[in-house]
């Protein structure tokens, strides 16, 4: 029967991929093997030929449930010696209890050209290594054999996966440059997936087709008696697979440029996620449903809305940490402190409750993002605040499509309070960070909240940062100068500084501290350290050993190393966005005075310069007083996200700063 | 795991005289609490030979973490393999008071694959927990066990572990049946060990320390690992798979290494007769070494699997000819049986690999290397090649093995040789530049670099030389420190010599070169090669003081001016002799131009610790010269 099964299916298999594959395992043309260079990316040191991946799902009869099947077909050719990592491989492979992905039908074949001929190497057992990776993750590693520059590498694999939903992504883009990447799916009429393709890239080929398929059940009865007598019964069961096909021709290879999120976020891929189950005569079953949907499972989770809800044993700490406090704001602020000091965040980004619930981590002092603002929008509702939770993906996580209620795409959790009707978002993962600012890494978009009366999307903003650095700056007759530093940060530069002081220790930061290297600091001071609702305050008092000019004449470059020494968009054009994270604003000012026998001579025009659309200002003004000369550099960049069309101008923009910061005040003897 | 729970209870019930807790935060001496970040309180280390291939490590450790600098005392990480086990692993944490907060759960402690970053494969695994808490301070207390079933190196111990910490008890102890007594080595103390005679007929050598203050690492001093007080240990006589060794002199243990390599040097007919074919018209040995490693260079790839012995013992070498692939055991006895087909003897030599590395310590023959090379002894110099790269000049060893002690294998066993050395002599940055400056302040330049010896592999350099233009780019854009500039061209010439070199030619519009003020215009001449390295101020520097790479750098910069503008201000010419490097710099003025041109030379060397200050006024003034502006007027 299992032949007949089998038969069946390859039958029906062969209608549904009517549509020939790309390419045939071990067809390598010599026009393959005997290519040396890749004309479209002289810089290329290896090309990916073709890419091919199917992925179909089917019925197993044995399990009497459906099995995830991914294939493919790999062929790389390697044209320089540069080019020889791409010839290892890696593939990891997920099991849970019972469930596992499985690798089989491994094939790594070397094609090598000699003497004009092609010459096959094949991999044997020895270039296979699997790797127990952790708890649920192995490794299966593998390398080709006898590569040289100019081998074809040609690699193929199945992986059989009881994990319906997880579909495989496909990633049509690679750090080297891809000729043809293909991918199939083949999907049963019973599942829905969400698809949704991402990246700069347009695919060639986009097209999809329904076609009729049947699976055929057996089933078998066992007479008893004195002769055993096995009857079978067998039932065809008609359905509809959709057959997607998806291709993109001579995709670049992705290289990174600096002011990037994560790599995942631009390169071209198409991602699936398992909306709902329809299986005949029964009702839709979601799996993603809507944003309501969401919403509502989250609510009811035990690995969050309930043990938000729960967690009776937070009740007795709630009134204790708010004791004394009489106004929600009060409260909120005590609450907030108690989780801020009592649970340490593990760097890790969690948006359940996988390992340990609210009390454990409570005990640990310590716990994912989840386990910390679970907890306080719980101690929060305990006390009687309105607050709920707020599912965000971190800069390193991605971009959050708002078009598809997928919880999947979140990583992380915060929390939404609402005092006397205005609403703040709070995390108490940062120490560094004054209640009510969210570290950089959540400034990502929109986050959703998890709420009974009120769920929806809400901005994840942060205070615009700021710098300023003011100088007083003297020089006394003998032509020496001197002066004092003060450098006042807030929000997430003051993070930034107090960090860097805090984890280094004040010896350290000194070392660190760029004017440092040209200035000799006789003073350093630091205010509000710990007062993190504060600005951050660093106080130098310095001299200055300037080396320009003859003893009637000095040059003193006013910005002391603090601002724009060089461009740091150096590429002449990119092909994504800059992504500066948050807006910030960057000010400066020097105050000059001159002793009685000297005067200014020379001193930098004022300029002003803007962005379309007030998305950059850089403004930039000198006044003289006697001897006295005061000079404001401001920069402000108003927005965090700048297109690829917009970055020759944010580019001169930057060189315009550049080089006004870098005129020099010319002062001489009297 | 009856006896974990016990262990346990020992320790929460437990109390000092006066009723506090042992681990309480108030037992610890004021002297040790000063400026740290952790405090550890216990840290003892048991080795136990139990026979020539059998042995345990114990390790029991208890650090009080005042803060999130002290993070790495309470986050323990034991390594393990194929050919050993963590028998247990287990853990407490404990208040302020000295009170048990919690004890690690067998769940928290996770069991990886050890990637190192290179290998494709390797038995290498760790077991970890993170034991962080969030209230400080706080204290750790951690205990396991690892089982080997081979003798071969001995974990030694150092006194404190890092900076920012004090140790209130060490000890560190060497247990062994009376024919395997262990060997060992002092750095930095020079306390005897007390040497016991157990019951049990085993005996012991153990070091015991109270109170030992934090200790700080001066800046471009010894390596870290020569400043710290340590133990280290290794076993005379010794078993690895099988393998049975003497470790107590260098010929002996280069003994055990030719054992391991015996008769894996064969190779299949076809190629010793392409080896053969290779180098038959060509005349001296240099070239035949030179033919040979390029075979090699082109056969090849690094691909790095180790599972127990393999970890020591090279593949064979028909296997690196059947796959084309290896580390750098496989791929240098391949090499060695290569070059045996054509009758030169090369040398299976290990080094310790890495930038600046320090040297082996030759006075203890342990197993200290990292990596294997090959070297050909010819006349006048032997020949060393590197062979786990396609793309690395013939004979050049660089940075990564360079400027270092080598232990070669031979027929008697071993014997220790140089590499190569690289000196301010062969490493060279030489910069011829033209920049044509016009009255607006705008400029065009050409720049040609020629980067040389250890320069050539200036940030990265030595591998931007086989890449492709796009990616050189990306280099560079990084190295050109010019504050804005338009690449307009560029191309890099790689000269893959024994000395390799490699000439990067750029053409660059430096649109608002110059600062336009008034009547003036300025810029600094030292166009891309201004120094801003400066030494941190160290108070009673103890230690002496290393330039580990010595250079000289050599930019000619020739300013094309327009005839509208003539010098208001020209920097004197200035020299600076220090016996750490020589700075010249000056300008010369010439009709309708200026040429700035600047030599800095930086010695490699060792400098006597009083001489600390007198680096930081070399670098200081060389900055300062660097930084100095040319100021012209214009003619109106």
């Amino acid at each position: 029967m299992r032949a007949l099964l089998t038969i069946a299916f390859s039958f029906s298999i062969f209608i549904s991929f009517c549509q020939k594959p790309p390419l045939k395992f071990g067809d390598i043309t010599q026009e393959e093997v005997s290519m040396t260079s890749y004309p479209a990316d002289s810089s290329a040191t290896a090309v990916v030929l073709f890419d091919y991946g199917t992925s179909s799902i089917a019925y197993v009869q044995s399990n009497n449930w459906f099995q995830l099947t991914f294939e493919r077909i790999s062929r790389i050719k390697i044209l320089t010696k540069d080019g020889y990592r791409h010839a290892d491989f890696e593939v990891p492979l997920y099991h849970s209890s019972s469930a596992k992905e499985k690798l089989t039908g491994l094939k790594v074949v070397t094609y090598n050209s000699e003497n004009g001929k092609i010459v096959q190497t094949k991999m044997k057992s020895d270039g296979m290594f699997e790797e127990k990776y952790d708890q649920n993750i192995d490794l299966i590693k593998f390398t080709a054999p006898n590569v040289k520059e100019g081998s074809v590498i040609e690699v193929t694999y199945r992986i059989t996966s009881d994990f319906l939903h997880y579909f495989r992504d496909w990633e049509f883009q690679s750090t080297i440059p891809v000729m043809w990447s293909e991918y199939r799916a083949a999907i049963p009429e019973y599942f829905n997936y969400e698809k949704f393709m991402q990246g700069y890239i347009a695919p060639a080929i986009n097209e999809s087709k329904e076609f009729p398929k049947s699976i055929l059940l057996t089933s078998k009865e066992r007479s008893a008696g004195r002769v055993t007598q096995t009857s079978f019964q067998t039932d065809k069961i008609d359905y509809k697979e959709v057959n997607h096909r998806w291709a993109a021709k001579d995709v670049p290879a992705f290289r990174s440029e600096p002011f990037m999120t994560t790599h995942q976020d631009y390169i071209s891929k198409i991602n699936f996620e398992l909306a709902y189950y329809k299986f005949p005569n029964q009702p839709i079953k979601p799996v993603m449903g809507t944003w309501a949907d969401l919403n509502k499972s989250f609510l009811e989770s035990e690995n969050f809305g309930a043990a938000v809800k729960g967690s009776g044993f937070l009740r007795k700490i709630t009134e204790e940490a708010t004791a004394g406090a009489s106004t929600p704001k009060e409260k909120v602020a005590k609450v907030y402190n108690f989780v801020l000091t009592n649970v340490e965040w593990d760097g890790s980004n969690r948006k359940f409750l996988n390992d340990d619930n609210l009390k454990a981590a409570l005990d640990k002092k310590k716990g994912s993002s989840s386990h910390i603002n679970l907890i306080l929008v719980s101690m929060l509702q305990k006390a009687g605040i309105t607050a709920h939770p707020v599912l965000i993906s971190t800069r390193s996580n991605g971009f959050v499509r708002e078009n598809f209620a997928l919880s999947s795409q979140f990583n992380y959790v915060i929390a939404l309070v609402v005092i006397d009707g205005e609403s703040m978002l709070l995390d108490a993962t940062d120490r560094l960070l004054p209640m009510g600012v969210l570290p950089e890494r959540c400034l990502n978009g929109r986050g959703y909240v998890i709420s009974q009366d009120s769920p929806g999307w809400v901005d994840l903003t942060a205070p615009k940062s700021k710098v300023v650095s003011a100088v007083e700056l003297s020089l006394n007759p003998d032509g020496e100068l001197e002066g004092q530093l003060k450098v006042t940060s807030n929000v997430h530069s003051a993070r930034r500084a107090r960090y860097a002081y805090l984890s280094k220790g004040e010896e350290e930061y000194l070392k660190n501290f760029e004017p440092a290297k040209t200035l000799t600091i006789t003073k350093a001071a630091f205010n509000n350290l710990k007062e993190i609702r504060e600005s951050f305050e660093e106080v130098y008092d310095f001299t200055w050993d300037n080396n320009s000019g003859s003893a009637g004449t000095i040059f003193i470059s006013p910005m002391l190393h603090l601002q724009e020494s060089a461009n740091p968009f150096k590429l002449e054009k990119r092909d994504y966005p800059v992504d500066f994270g948050s807006a910030f604003d960057k000010i400066y000012t020097l105050k000059l005075q001159l002793p009685e026998n000297y005067q200014f001579d020379e001193v930098p025009e004022g300029k002003v310069i803007s962005l379309p659309a007030n998305a950059g200002r850089f403004i930039y003004n000198t006044s003289v007083t006697g001897n006295t000369l005061s000079i404001t550099s401001m920069l402000n960049v108003n927005k965090s996200m700048f297109t690829q069309d917009e970055y020759p101008l944010l580019r001169e923009f930057y060189n315009i700063i550049v080089a006004k910061q870098a005129e020099p005040i010319v002062v001489k003897k009297k | 795991m009856r006896v974990c729970v016990l262990l346990c209870c020992v320790g929460l019930f437990s109390t000092g005289v006066f009723g506090q807790k042992k681990y309480a935060v108030s037992l610890i001496p004021d002297e040790l609490r000063k400026d740290v970040n952790a405090v550890v309180r216990e840290d003892h280390m048991t080795f136990r030979i139990l026979s020539r291939s059998k042995a345990t490590h114990t390790v029991r450790m208890v650090a009080t973490i005042f803060n999130g600098g002290g993070k790495q005392y309470a986050q323990p990480y034991v390594g393990y393999d194929k050919l050993s086990k963590v028998s247990s692993f287990k853990g407490n944490i404990y208040d302020a008071q000295g009170g048990l907060i919690r004890k690690l759960k067998s769940g928290e402690i996770e069991d990886r694959s050890a990637f190192d970053g290179y290998s494709l494969f390797s038995d290498n695994r760790y077991k970890s927990a993170d034991m962080t808490h969030s209230v400080y301070p706080y204290t750790v207390e951690y205990e396991y066990e690892v089982e080997y079933r081979f003798l071969y190196a001995i974990p030694g111990s150092a006194l404190t572990p890092g900076e920012k910490v004090s140790v209130e008890n060490f000890s560190y102890t060497l247990i062994f049946p009376p024919d395997l007594a262990p060997r060992y080595k002092l750095i930095n103390i020079d306390t005897p060990p007390q040497h016991n005679k157990n019951a049990d007929g085993s005996e012991s050598l153990s070091w015991t320390f109270k109170n030992i203050l934090p200790i700080k690492i001066e800046p471009h001093g010894p390596f870290i690992h020569e400043q710290i007080a340590r133990i280290m240990a290794a076993p005379s006589s010794f078993e690895y798979e099988g393998y049975v060794g003497d470790m107590s002199t260098w010929e002996s243990f280069g003994e055990w290494e030719n054992k391991l390599n015996e008769g894996r040097d064969v190779l299949p007919p076809e190629t010793r007769q392409k080896i053969t074919e290779l180098t038959s018209k060509l005349s001296t040995t240099e070239e035949k070494v030179k033919a040979v490693y390029e075979y090699l260079q082109n056969k090849t790839r690094y691909v790095s699997i180790s599972f127990g012995i393999g970890g020591l013992q090279p593949f064979e070498a028909s296997l690196v000819d059947k796959v084309g692939y290896g580390d750098c055991k496989a791929l240098s006895n391949y090499m060695v049986a290569l070059l045996n087909v054509v009758g030169i003897k090369g040398h299976y030599a290990t080094v310790k690999a890495g930038d600046f590395r320090e040297d082996l310590i030759l006075d203890f023959p342990s197993h200290q290397g990292n990596h294997v090379i090959v070297a050909v002894p010819l006349q006048p110099d032997t020949l060393w090649l590197e062979c786990t790269s396609q793309t690395n000049p013939f004979g050049y060893m660089g940075n990564f093995t360079g400027n270092r002690k080598a232990f070669m294998l031979t027929e008697t066993g071993g014997v220790w040789a140089n590499t190569p050395k690289y000196t301010h002599e062969t490493n060279y940055q030489t910069r011829v530049a033209d920049v044509y400056v016009d009255a607006n302040g705008d400029a065009k330049g050409t720049v040609t670099t020629t980067y040389s010896g250890l320069k050539y592999e200036h940030q990265g350099l030595n591998f931007y030389v086989n890449n492709g233009p796009e990616d050189q780019k990306k280099w560079v854009l990084r190295t050109t420190n010019i504050p804005s500039f338009d690449l307009n061209k560029f191309s890099i010439v790689n000269h893959k010599n024994k000395i390799p070199s490699a000439v990067v030619s750029l053409d660059l519009t430096l649109r608002r070169f110059s600062a336009l003020s008034g009547k003036r215009l300025s810029f600094t001449p030292n166009l891309m090669n201004r120094s801003s390295f400066l030494p941190a101020k160290v108070d009673n520097r103890k230690t002496n003081v290393y330039q580990r790479m010595g250079y000289t750098d050599v930019d000619t910069i020739k300013y094309h001016l327009p005839e509208s503008i003539y010098p208001e201000f020209l920097p004197d010419p200035v020299k600076i002799v220090s016996p750490f490097g020589v700075y010249e710099s000056s300008l010369q003025v010439d009709q309708g131009s200026v040429i700035y041109i600047r030599k800095m030379q930086v010695y490699k060397g060792e400098f006597p610790a009083a001489s600390y200050n007198d680096m930081i006024d070399f670098y200081k003034a060389i900055n300062k010269a660097d930084n100095a502006k040319l100021v012209f007027l214009t003619k109106t």
